[in-house]
Formats: C-alpha cells, sequence, structure tokens
C-alpha cells in the first residue's frame, strides 16, 4: 500500500501520536520494580503500556478488518495472498503500538539515567503481544460488523491485560505478558515466563489467522478456539511454579567485587559506582563486629546466598540507600533465615529479629538517631522495644550478652522456641 | 413496522437487556483493579458498571443495519421511531436496574441504570462526531478512560469519573444524564444526527 494511502485511510497513523504521548506520561509516572539503572527492571516498567496499548491495537485492528468486511472485499477474487493483505493492514497498526511501548521503554531509561540497549526479550514479546491483540481484532472485524467488533475487543483485551492480575493463582498474571513487576538488582526476567506469554501471544495470532483464512461459519471458531486453547495448555506448565513476579535469581557471574582487609563486598553493576563506599562501610562494620566477639562471614554479596554457605552473607541495596540503610542491610543479612516452619504455623521468634538486628546495627556502628529512626518505640504496653533491650544490654556482662544472642539465634532459627526478650 | 424492528436488531436488544441484567444478579460488586496511569493506585472498576456498555453497543449496531437511502425516503418517520426505540430501550435498562436494587437482588442497579444512559448520549454524540460505524467506541473508550485516568492518588474515582460514582452521588447522574439529554436534543433539532452512517 502507497504511504499517501495509508496516511489517508489508516486511523493508526493518526492516532499512534496521542497513543506514544500518553505512553510517555504513563512511563513518566509509573515506578519501575527498582530505582536503580538495571535495564532490564526498566525495560519491564515500559512495556507496563502494553496494558492500554493492545487493546488500542486490537480495536484499530477490528476497524480495519471492518474496512474489508464492508466492502466485501475479502469474498471477492484477488491477487495478493491473505496474509500480504492482512500484513499490509496491520503493520501500521503494530508500528503504532510498538513506538509507544518504545516511548515509554525511552522514559523509563531516561529516568533511570541509564543510556543501552532495552532488554531485547522484552522487546520481542512485546511485539508478539501486539501482534496477537491485533491480529484477533483484525478477524473479528473480518466477521462481525465494526460497531461491535471495535468496542467488543477493546473492552475484552483490556480485560485481559488487565484481569489476570486480581486472579490467582498468581502466576497467572505473567501469561498475557505484561511482566512489569520484573525485576529487583538481585534478580533476572525468568525466560519461561516471557515463553510462556509469548507462546499465548502466538497462540492469538494463529487463532486470528485461522478465523481469517478457514471459510466456514463456525468451524474456524472452533478451530480458533483450540488453537488457542492448546497455546494456554503449553504455557501455563511453564509459569506454574512462579510466584507473583517473573523473576529468577540473576547470574552471579556478573557482580562485581572487592577485597580488603580479608572482608569481599560483591555487589551488582549498577552499583558499582559505590563499591569503594559499600567496600568500607562493611570493612568497617565486620571489624566493629568481631571486637565485640560476633562470629561475622567475610564474603557479603549482593546475590542471593544459602545458609549452606556459612562464609557468606547477602544483601541489598538501592542507588539511593544512605550508610546507614547499607549497614542495616548488611546486619539484616547476619540474621538466621526464616526457618520454612514459619511459613504454616506460629513462630514464637518471630519478636526476637526487632532486636537481633538493632544489635547488629548497633554493634556495627549504626548511630543512635539512625536506630531511633528504624526502631521506634513499641505502640503495646508491656512489650519491650528494641531500643530498650539495647539499653539492658548495654548494662549487662559480655558472657550474659553472648548467652541472650545465643539463645535469641535459636529462636529465631526455628520455630519451637521461645525467644528471651530481655536479658538478665 | 415488523421489519423496522427486526431491522433494528429489536430482539438482540431485548436479549442484551436481559444480559446485563443477568450479569447485575450473578457478578454483584465483583470488581476488577484497572490500572491507573496517573495515580498512585489503579481503581476498583465493577463488572456491573461496564456492563451496560452491551447496550450502548447494540443499540449502534441495530441504527447502523439498515439501508441508509431507503430509510431517508421511507414514508414512515424512521428517525422518530429510532429516537422512541433508543430512549425507550435506555429507560428500560434504568427501570430494570432500580427494580434489581429494589428488589435487593443488586446494589448496583441504579448505578448501572445511570451508566446505561451515559453511555447511549455517549454512543449518540459519538455519531454526530465520528459516524455510526465508529460510534460505539465512544462509550467504551470513555470507559477505559475512566479506568486509565479516573482515579486520583488515593485510588478513588475523581468527579468527572461518573460511571464509577456511588448512585447515591448526584454529580454523576447529572453528568450521566446531561450526555443523555445532549444527545437528545441534537437528534432533533437542525440536521439530527444521521441515522446510518
Amino acid at each position: 500500500m502507497r504511504l499517501r494511502t495509508i496516511l489517508r485511510v489508516q486511523p493508526a497513523v493518526w492516532l499512534g501520536l496521542p497513543l506514544i504521548v500518553l505512553s510517555a506520561i504513563y512511563a513518566l509516572g509509573y515506578q519501575p520494580a527498582t530505582d536503580d539503572p538495571y535495564g532490564v527492571s526498566l525495560t519491564a516498567a515500559g512495556t507496563v503500556t502494553l496494558g492500554f496499548v493492545a487493546p488500542v491495537c486490537a480495536a484499530l485492528a477490528a476497524w480495519e478488518g471492518g474496512r474489508l468486511r464492508r466492502a466485501d472485499w475479502w469474498t471477492l477474487p484477488h491477487v495478493r495472498p491473505l496474509a500480504m493483505v492482512a500484513g499490509a493492514l496491520l503493520a501500521p497498526v503494530i508500528v503504532a503500538g510498538m513506538l509507544a511501548v518504545f516511548a515509554a521503554i525511552i522514559v523509563e531509561f531516561a529516568k533511570g539515567g541509564l543510556l543501552a540497549v532495552p532488554d531485547l526479550r522484552l522487546v520481542v514479546l512485546s511485539l508478539f503481544v501486539s501482534g496477537g491483540h491485533a491480529m484477533v481484532g483484525f478477524a473479528v472485524g473480518l466477521r462481525v460488523p465494526v460497531v461491535v467488533a471495535a468496542p467488543s475487543v477493546l473492552v475484552a483485551s483490556y480485560l485481559w491485560m488487565a484481569f489476570p492480575r486480581a486472579m490467582e493463582p498468581l502466576w497467572l498474571r505473567h501469561l498475557n505478558g505484561s511482566l512489569s513487576s520484573c525485576c529487583l538488582p538481585q534478580d533476572d526476567l525468568a525466560l519461561s515466563a516471557v515463553l510462556a506469554a509469548a507462546m499465548v501471544a502466538l497462540g492469538m495470532v494463529a487463532a486470528g489467522g485461522v478465523l481469517i483464512a478457514l471459510r466456514g461459519r463456525w468451524r474456524n471458531v472452533v478451530i480458533g478456539l483450540g488453537v488457542l486453547v492448546a497455546s494456554f495448555g503449553l504455557a501455563i506448565p511453564l509459569v506454574s511454579g512462579l510466584g507473583p513476579d517473573p523473576v529468577v535469581a540473576r547470574n552471579p557471574d556478573s557482580l562485581v567485587c572487592r577485597a580488603s582487609s580479608g572482608v569481599t563486598v560483591c555487589v551488582w553493576p549498577e552499583h558499582g559506582e559505590r563499591l569503594e563506599e559499600v567496600a568500607g562501610i562493611t570493612t568497617r562494620a565486620v571489624e566493629r563486629w568481631r571486637a565485640v566477639g560476633l562470629s561475622v562471614p567475610s564474603s557479603y554479596r549482593e546475590a542471593r546466598v544459602t545458609d549452606a554457605d556459612p562464609e557468606t552473607s547477602g544483601f541489598g541495596f538501592s542507588r539511593h540507600s544512605s550508610q546507614a540503610d547499607i549497614l542495616h542491610a548488611l546486619a539484616y543479612g547476619l540474621l538466621p533465615a526464616w526457618p520454612a516452619c514459619a511459613e504454616t504455623g506460629a513462630y514464637p521468634g518471630f519478636d526476637a529479629r526487632d532486636p537481633l538486628h538493632a544489635w547488629y546495627d548497633a554493634t556495627g556502628g549504626m548511630s543512635k538517631a539512625d536506630l531511633e529512626q528504624r526502631f521506634p518505640p513499641s505502640g503495646v504496653p508491656g512489650d519491650p522495644a528494641p531500643l530498650e533491650i539495647l539499653n539492658r544490654l548495654s548494662a549487662a556482662t559480655p558472657e550474659e550478652r553472648a548467652d541472650w544472642l545465643a539463645d535469641n539465634l535459636a529462636a529465631v532459627a526455628s520455630c519451637d522456641r521461645e525467644p528471651q526478650l530481655l536479658p538478665p | 413496522m415488523r421489519g423496522w424492528l427486526r431491522v433494528r436488531r429489536f430482539r438482540l436488544t431485548l436479549g442484551v437487556e436481559a444480559g446485563i441484567a443477568a450479569v447485575l444478579l450473578l457478578a454483584g460488586s465483583f470488581s476488577i483493579p484497572m490500572p491507573g496511569l496517573l495515580a498512585a493506585q489503579g481503581l476498583l472498576v465493577p463488572i456491573a458498571l461496564l456492563a451496560p456498555l452491551a447496550l450502548s453497543t447494540v443499540l449502534a449496531y441495530g441504527l447502523t443495519a439498515g439501508d441508509e437511502l431507503l430509510e431517508a425516503v421511507s414514508s414512515r418517520p424512521i428517525a422518530i421511531l429510532d429516537t422512541i426505540l433508543v430512549y425507550g430501550m435506555t429507560v428500560l435498562m434504568l427501570v430494570v436496574g432500580f427494580a434489581l436494587e429494589a428488589g435487593g437482588l443488586t446494589e448496583l442497579g441504579a448505578a448501572a441504570g445511570r451508566n446505561s444512559c451515559g453511555y447511549v448520549g455517549l454512543m449518540l454524540l459519538g455519531r454526530r462526531v465520528v459516524g455510526g460505524q465508529a460510534a460505539s467506541l465512544f462509550p467504551a473508550g470513555f470507559a477505559l478512560g475512566v479506568a486509565a485516568f479516573g482515579g486520583d492518588a488515593s485510588g478513588n474515582p475523581r468527579w468527572w469519573a461518573w460511571l464509577l460514582a456511588d448512585a447515591s452521588d448526584p454529580r454523576s447522574w447529572l453528568l450521566a444524564l446531561t450526555l443523555f439529554a445532549v444527545a437528545a436534543v441534537l437528534r432533533t433539532r437542525g440536521r439530527g444526527i444521521q441515522l446510518s452512517t
């Protein structure tokens, strides 16, 4: 189709600009999963606009299908193959949608201060999702009067993009391709979620293709629905093991590390410019902890760590974190991991987590003001606040402090032991 | 007359009204969290308040289903009959909504009836602005626009988001009925709204 004709007859061209502006406005107000300049997270944040871009693509495609339907063109003899005709009509629609998603990604990257190539997995997935919605919209527009088809696919597509967030199981939300809750720096996008969403989107493309290509009043609808159901059948096993976020642990090979005074600190490349500072904070804290007799690891990594390696502790921070925040995160990493039994039953040791955290903060060198900010007085009468416990500990003997620490560390590591919050 | 009713999809319209009533009964106040564009939180949009979009869509379909040329030279007052049909079906939906709520069968009956008026008003305005084929996109687009932009920072509907307001909010009725009335005036004044574009 000639460019002049496209500009004259295709609403996607006229509505593309407002759609791009809307998308950029959305991205301005949207909060990514992390403040850090992490490309995967910023790209994912940009693709959140699919929530309204895909429905608009579907409605515009239904309009294009409706134009062919009104002209009765589809049933007339034609030289060009159906795929070429459909492609020529859908290309401007999909391009408009993708430009809108790109606008949002660019805004997110600009907000994050990152100059890099967006995550290609998410870009390609966005293309599939826009294409899937457009294809179904086009097919419905060909079969149903446009006055019904356009609003129907607009609303149905919007519901599909928005509704799974309100449904359980939580992994359902990954099927529509809205993977915007990815990722903290220690996470990577789960490839299984991308594949599942791509499979559903390609299922929509195939179902739309069946509706367009096959003749018959109901046979093509049945086959199209069968294709769609099959795509869900293939996609669901891929995401059924995921939680609310489409993430997996990030490959720790990309950590950047620094070792000094026997302490190794590793952070993600997004925090590389603060590595020196973080290493200094960590080294000083480790020296203080060891000075009061605490046995602490010599390696600190931003990646997720397991209890299997007692010489390594995990922590996390953002680029806006203060020095006290980083110390607070290091101290938190020294607490025993949540026991699995806490997910299903009573966990009396929970009450000791804050006092222990405050103890590690204080012994690691946190100022009184920072401690008061993080551990406010208890609102429950008779319930000792962490800082009150710290005051009592400061008056106790070293042996009493060691006993208090050992008792409470044991309590938080299990579900069958009451903590001893107040030192003797 | 029978032919005109058939062309205007009268039975289908009645079926859609019955379907909307069924949604009101079955969905209750079940809501979907819609992502907000300019709000920190999304809005909770009850399905029952979106269901009347089906009425504006089917009415728009009926109005475009006839032969424009034949109707233009018809001896019957097609424009008046169309107006009676559109407004009659909308008022019927309003009455059904009130009746369901008065009978304690749903909490959103009156609000759904109000939304029917607003959606149909928007659809008729859409016929005036963009023609009959795209008219049904006006109410659907507005509904999704409200879902996207209509929430304030605390996740409550803004003053103009009449379709999500409580039925006790007089401003929402004023806005919805104004749309309905303005569309009626435009249908009867000047050239009037084109019956089928």
